[in-house]
């Protein structure tokens, strides 16, 4: 719990620090971001650990099969990466390149969802084929 | 000496072959005889053996559908958990939260609804075989009117809901469930008001079906009951007045014979109302513990943040409560008419 106190003071130092240089040139400023948001997803890394691992006990539990389930932690995984990258872009004055990195997000998460509409498909006709 | 002989061909000529008449229930089938008491001359404590016989055997059934429980509760547990991360493409994960209970309850629903198809075809023949005897029987007691009108009712209806059931309202049950998983898996507000109006219209017919029954049932009793205790009043009357001298022990004998087949006509009764109740206590238990863990678990989900997940867990309740409807009713419907049966004439 300490570490994240540690981390938003840490943040909100970079912001101060980011806005300072940013008055040098913009360049340093982002690149300033992208290390602070990389240090923050390496902390969120640590305390989703025991999480991910409840997850694994659930998955145990409920007996579902991997198909159903690895496309939905790769779709938030990418959810996350996509979003994190889309603010950085915007932060930069780069608002069309963020908004490209969200569409190819949704494409790749559909792509993902692809067993799972199959899934569902086979599930209706399994249902229907009873009538 | 001659007219001796021909006095004994005479008599031997109009000598009618007879026998008591037995009216006995048909034997409980297969699946019903674990459940059938020993003794059934009591219908209470005929009824408490063969509720308790069933609730012995529900063990497995009910550590099946606690199991199925911690699964839901784990998979909705698991949705919100991966809801809780802020992105803006949660979606996906109700979809796949909605798809993994779709699978997994699909199979328990297929063989609770396949279950309570048996339930229905084994009550409606056990009725097919158990209502001509107690129609007889209520016919051998003076009630010839109310038989014929009871047994005529009873078998319509009868057949009327054993084929709706099967050829209309199971296939309304599957379009029901799928249509919960699609509307629910895509969060689609049109296939949820499709859903709605098939479980309206389950819901009305099984309503209006029972009260249309009972309804047919009040009148024709009133009517050919009423029909019946004059006919047999007026028939007593004759016999004990137009035949002189012994009129009246031959009407008084007429009366015991109609309480001889009262009682029997009863003993065949409550034979088979334990029956009919042993062939309809167990899937009946049986999915009424399904509905009742499907509805703890979606009471239980909807506390965490799985909406789609428990309106999805809530339908297949739904789905078991139809079951449990089709089932009941069937069964009310025959025990209804044997209570008729039984009630007697007048």
């Amino acid at each position: 719990m300490s570490s994240f106190f540690q981390v938003a003071g840490g943040v909100l130092l970079s912001v101060i620090l980011g806005l300072t240089l940013s008055k040098y040139g913009k360049d340093f400023s982002v690149v300033l971001i992208l290390l602070v948001s990389c240090m923050v997803l390496a902390v969120m890394a640590a305390y989703l650990e025991p999480i991910i691992d409840f997850v694994g006990e659930l998955l145990r539990l409920s007996e579902l099969q991997n198909e159903l389930l690895t496309p939905v932690l790769k779709a938030t995984a990418i959810g996350i990466v996509a979003e994190i990258a889309s603010l950085i872009c915007t932060d930069s004055g780069n608002a069309a390149l963020g908004k490209s990195i969200q569409l190819l997000a949704v494409a790749v998460i559909l792509w993902l969802a692809l067993p799972l509409l199959r899934s569902l498909l086979e599930l209706m006709q399994r249902m229907l084929g009873n009538i | 000496m001659r007219r001796v002989l021909i006095l004994l061909v005479i008599i031997h000529a109009l000598l009618v072959p007879v026998s008591a008449m037995e009216f006995t229930a048909p034997e409980a089938p297969d699946e019903a005889q674990d459940l059938m008491p020993p003794q059934t001359e009591t219908f209470g404590e005929g009824l408490w053996k063969v509720i308790s016989a069933a609730i012995d055997k529900l063990q497995p059934q009910i550590s099946k559908s606690g199991k199925t429980c911690i699964m839901l509760i784990s998979v909705a547990l698991l949705v919100s958990i991966l809801q809780q991360i802020p992105t803006e493409k949660n979606g996906i994960v109700e979809f796949a939260g909605c798809i993994a209970v779709g699978v997994m309850l699909l199979d328990s629903a297929g063989s609770m609804i396949q279950a309570a198809v048996d339930t229905i075809n084994s009550l409606s023949e056990y009725g097919k075989m158990f209502l001509p005897v107690m129609a007889g029987a209520q016919a051998a007691q003076g009630g010839l009117a109310s038989s014929a009108a009871l047994y005529t009712g009873t078998m319509v209806f009868d057949a009327i809901l054993g084929k709706a059931v099967s050829v209309w309202m199971i296939p309304l049950v599957y379009m029901y469930l799928a249509l919960s998983v699609a509307g629910c898996a895509m969060g689609e507000d049109l296939l949820k008001r499709i859903r709605d109006l098939i479980k309206w219209l389950i819901t009305w017919c099984l309503k209006n079906g029972l009260y249309i029954f009972t309804g047919y049932l009040s009148i024709t009793g009133v009517v050919s009951g009423a029909t019946d205790a004059a006919k047999l009043k007026a028939a007593k009357l004759t016999i004990s007045s137009a035949v002189p001298v012994v009129g009246g022990i031959l009407s008084d004998a007429s009366e015991a014979v109609l309480v001889g087949a009262g009682m029997m006509k009863n003993a065949a009764g409550i034979y088979g109302m334990l029956t009919i109740a042993a062939i309809w206590i167990s899937p009946f238990l049986q999915i009424g513990i399904q509905y009742l863990m499907l509805k703890i678990s979606g009471a239980l989900c909807a506390m965490l943040d799985a909406k789609r997940v428990s309106s999805l867990i809530d339908s297949f309740s739904t789905a078991m409560g139809f079951l449990l409807g089709m089932t009941g009713i069937m069964c009310i419907l025959l025990l209804i008419s044997t209570v008729c049966f039984m009630k007697g004439v007048g």
